[in-house]
């Protein structure tokens, strides 16, 4: 009996000493603990290509500009820049006064040598294709650089924006990637991969001290446990991949702050148009038809997502409101089909990865197609397979996939339905398209001409309907109501580059 | 003694050189692109193709494999496609988590499997007995992946007792810590963290512990020496833990020897639950990266430390029965 007691009490004790309470509050810095989707890659910005990376670079390593929460394009390390008349060079004014991490003063020569670095075909930089319009960069003075291009780009800037400049002097460091350097408002500290990273406040950034001492990133790819860690306090904030079905209840939480905004991606059914009878735009836009995008997106979605219209997100300038709905309408693509002369039981095969959400549309669309008597094959491939089946053969008909960070026409329009567009997966060939596409590239982004151009093209690609647009993503994200200052981002990878203006209320 | 470590050593080379052609040719053969996973969906052909050549990708397959075979014998296991950092930085980086989750789960199992197999040998056919019975059933048949989450609703989040994803300190570094400033705070972190992964992980083990101990020494109370021993008026207590386990023990061990092997290459999905950051997770990011210089070292390693683990099992045969000798 004795025996039983002491080894309660000796029990008792190392529950009670476990359970004290959470860690890294035993000190009194300010601290956030903010939830990640996935480990970084690297924290060099120039090989860097995912947006869990990009998330964490931001808060340490800046770019020239930033896009701020209404996709608007603000001033950082640049404090003022200029398109030349012809559209054949760039000019940035930048910052002074600025400190690198490591204590030297920030100069053009530090936006040379990054721009340069990313160029040049020996290093492994894998965003160079954003830059390859970029000929020579000129350092006339320690705060401005010219970036004369190759041929007119006038959406290059927004490419530029999203580059952080890296220190000419650490650049070359073989660790560089996991001890970065930068003139952000937080400086590295540690990272452990797949566990936890730890950036604290720089106390000569030029923005002013961050009121937060000190951000730990935790990788959580898990969505279940990561919202879990966020209900038990664990976790501070995270944006992305809140699990749709468990949205509606922390929405009325008063413990949580839940928010949702348009974000820049959206999700497609896609047509190779070298495929009989998908050459037919009536066959097309039949089965554009047959695409229940409201369905979609409130049985699948649960909502987090709104119906698609065209490959331009509605509420920024650049959205064609006017073009070609296709409603989800039956009898309207029987008809068409006939038109085509399209016969009863024809098989065509669909090609998605093993997303869940493109996997539950395919099985959607196979239903609804097969009543207007086109019978699907869904072929589920592992990412991988499915990269290399749209990339580097033809061998598909119908493919479900989807498009992230469209911030301008150019990039949401050129590569995809430009006859010459490197990821043009449809064979989409519209001469007129195509002539349109070039011309916007050459115009001044903020005239009337340049509004019409893309919706023009936009208008026409919508009408012939190589691809069939399903819907437009939302960002979402959840906070506790005491931390201030920090709004769900449009462009996630940005979410945390303004997290030293936020603050912990008491 | 000394011949037969050296000789069973020696049998690790052939074993780790199956594996390496093994494991390149799945990862190779199986379609994916590393560097398309890389570049994604909008990469531009001509840097796919320029990037496939700075690593080598655009040769042939066996000339590839020589390539590799030839630094990996100087050491040299090449960067990390994704990462681009040293393969080995990156798995040492991990491996600490995956052993430490592994001994952690082997302590739970034999804390809990040996003395329970023992009440359940001594008390055999009781209550206590069948009590143990279906803890073993249970335990058994209970995917750690579904148990770990149990734990986690429960523990983590219904009661809030208990952390829910994550690593705390690293428990050596815990100690090192208790050890060099006398305090304990970073290694009851340690432990915070560590406990649930463990249990989730370690029931399995822990149910076949039980049974097996529980058999052995039912077999071996059952002996003569045994009543030999009570006539001789040795204590309950010594006859059971002096004279029948320790003869009991022998297939205990080899079991948590061969169960360390597969906690090492097997605690991926509990790794995955518990967001624990070991090689587990590293691995299979990298399989579905096709992150081909990371999947080659790592399984190369797991392999290595299964073999060499078997091995300290043979050899613990004869220092738990005398009787084995080896030359």
């Amino acid at each position: 009996m004795k025996k039983v007691l002491v080894a309660l009490a000796l029990l008792g004790a190392i529950v009670f000493l476990l359970t004290r309470g959470p860690i890294d509050v035993d000190d009194d810095r300010t601290r956030l603990r903010i939830g990640s989707t996935a480990e970084v890659s690297s924290l060099d910005p120039r090989v860097a290509t995912d947006g869990a990376s990009f998330e964490r670079i931001y808060t340490m390593i800046e770019p020239l500009i930033t896009y701020d929460t209404s996709l608007e394009l603000q001033p950082r390390l640049a404090t003022a820049w200029e398109r030349a008349e012809d559209g054949m060079s760039l000019t940035f004014e930048l910052r002074e006064g600025v400190q690198f991490h490591h204590g030297r003063p920030f100069t053009s020569e530090d936006v040379r040598y990054t721009f340069e670095w990313i160029l040049d075909p020996e290093n492994r930089a894998q965003n160079r294709p954003l830059y390859t319009n970029i000929e020579t960069i000129e350092t006339p003075d320690d705060h401005t650089v010219i970036f004369r291009l190759n041929a007119p780009n006038a959406f290059l800037v927004n490419n530029l924006a999203r580059m952080p400049i890296v220190p000419a002097d650490r650049g070359e460091d073989d660790d560089f990637g996991r001890n970065p350097v930068g003139t952000g408002p937080f400086e590295f500290v540690s990272l452990r991969r797949d566990d936890r990273m730890v950036v604290r406040a720089f106390e000569d950034y030029w923005g002013g001290r961050s009121n937060i001492d000190e951000l730990v990133f935790r990788a959580i790819p898990e969505d279940g446990a990561r919202l879990l860690a966020f209900e038990a306090g664990e976790l501070d904030l995270f944006q992305r991949d809140v699990v749709y079905r468990e949205i509606a209840r922390l929405d009325e939480d008063d413990r949580y702050v839940f928010e949702q905004t348009m974000g820049t991606g959206y999700l497609y059914v896609a047509f190779n148009v070298d495929v009989e009878p998908l050459g037919d735009p009536r066959v097309r836009r039949a089965l554009a038809h047959l695409v229940d995008r409201e369905g979609f997106v409130d049985r699948v979605l649960e909502g987090v997502g709104t119906p698609g219209i065209s490959m331009i997100t509605p509420g920024t300038r650049w959205h064609n409101a006017e073009v070609e709905r296709f409603p989800y309408d039956p009898a309207r693509a029987r008809e068409l089909l006939a038109e085509a002369g399209v016969e009863d039981g024809i098989r065509l095969r669909l090609h998605t990865n093993e997303n869940p959400a493109r996997v539950q549309l395919a099985e959607v669309l196979q239903a609804s197609i097969a009543q207007a008597g086109v019978n699907l094959d869904i072929r589920i491939e592992e990412f991988g397979a499915y990269l290399d089946r749209i990339q580097a053969t033809d061998d598909y008909d119908i493919i479900i996939g989807g498009w992230l960070g469209q911030l301008d026409p150019d990039r949401a329009m050129y590569r995809q339905f430009h006859r010459d567009g490197s990821a043009n997966y449809m064979n989409y060939r519209n001469d007129r398209v195509s002539e349109l596409l070039d011309r916007g590239r050459s115009l001044d982004p903020e005239s009337d001409e340049a509004l019409r151009t893309y919706f023009e093209a936009q208008e026409i690609i919508v009408r012939e309907a190589p691809m069939a647009f399903v819907n437009y993503n939302l960002e979402v994200g959840v906070r506790h109501p005491q931390v201030e200052g920090w709004r769900v981002h449009p462009y996630s990878a940005a979410t945390y580059q303004d997290l030293h203006r936020a603050r912990i209320a008491r | 003694m000394l011949a037969f470590t050296l000789r069973r050593l020696a049998s690790v080379v052939p074993v780790l050189f199956g594996v390496s052609i093994l494991v390149f040719l799945m990862v190779h053969l199986t379609p994916g692109d590393p560097v398309r996973l890389l570049l994604g969906e909008d990469a531009e052909p001509a840097d796919v193709e320029r990037l496939r050549a700075a690593y080598g990708f655009d040769r042939p397959l066996p000339v590839q494999y020589l390539l590799w075979l030839q630094r990996a014998l100087t050491g040299d296991f090449g960067i990390s496609i994704r990462h681009q950092e040293p393969v080995l930085t990156l798995i040492a980086g991990h491996i600490g988590a995956t052993v430490e989750l592994a001994v952690a789960s082997l302590v739970v199992a034999v804390l809990l499997g040996i003395p329970l197999g023992v009440l359940a040998a001594v008390r055999r056919n009781g209550p206590v007995d069948l009590a143990c019975l279906v803890i073993a059933l249970v335990g058994v048949s209970m995917p750690n992946f579904w148990l770990g989450m149990v734990l986690l609703a429960y523990l983590a989040v219904e009661i809030d007792l208990l952390p829910i994803a994550g690593r705390g300190p690293p428990l050596l570094d815990a100690l090192g810590e208790l050890l060099r400033t006398g305090r304990p705070g970073a290694l009851l972190d340690a432990v915070r963290f560590l406990l649930l992964p463990a249990v989730a992980l370690g029931t399995a083990v822990m149910a076949v512990v039980m049974r097996l101990t529980r058999s052995n020494l039912v077999e071996a109370l059952g002996e003569d020496y045994i009543r030999t021993a009570r006539a001789k008026g040795v204590s309950e207590w010594n006859v059971v833990y002096r004279h029948a386990l320790r003869n009991s023990l022998l297939a205990v061990v080899t079991v948590v020897g061969l169960s360390f092997g597969a906690l090492l290459g097997g605690a991926v999905v509990t790794e995955t639950v518990f967001s624990w950051p070991g090689l587990g997770r590293l691995l299979v990011d990298a399989i579905r990266q096709r992150n081909f210089p990371v999947v080659q070292a790592g399984v190369l390693l797991v392999a290595f430390l299964f073999v060499l683990v078997n091995l300290l099992v043979d050899l613990s045969y004869a220092w738990l029965d005398p009787r084995i000798r080896y030359d």
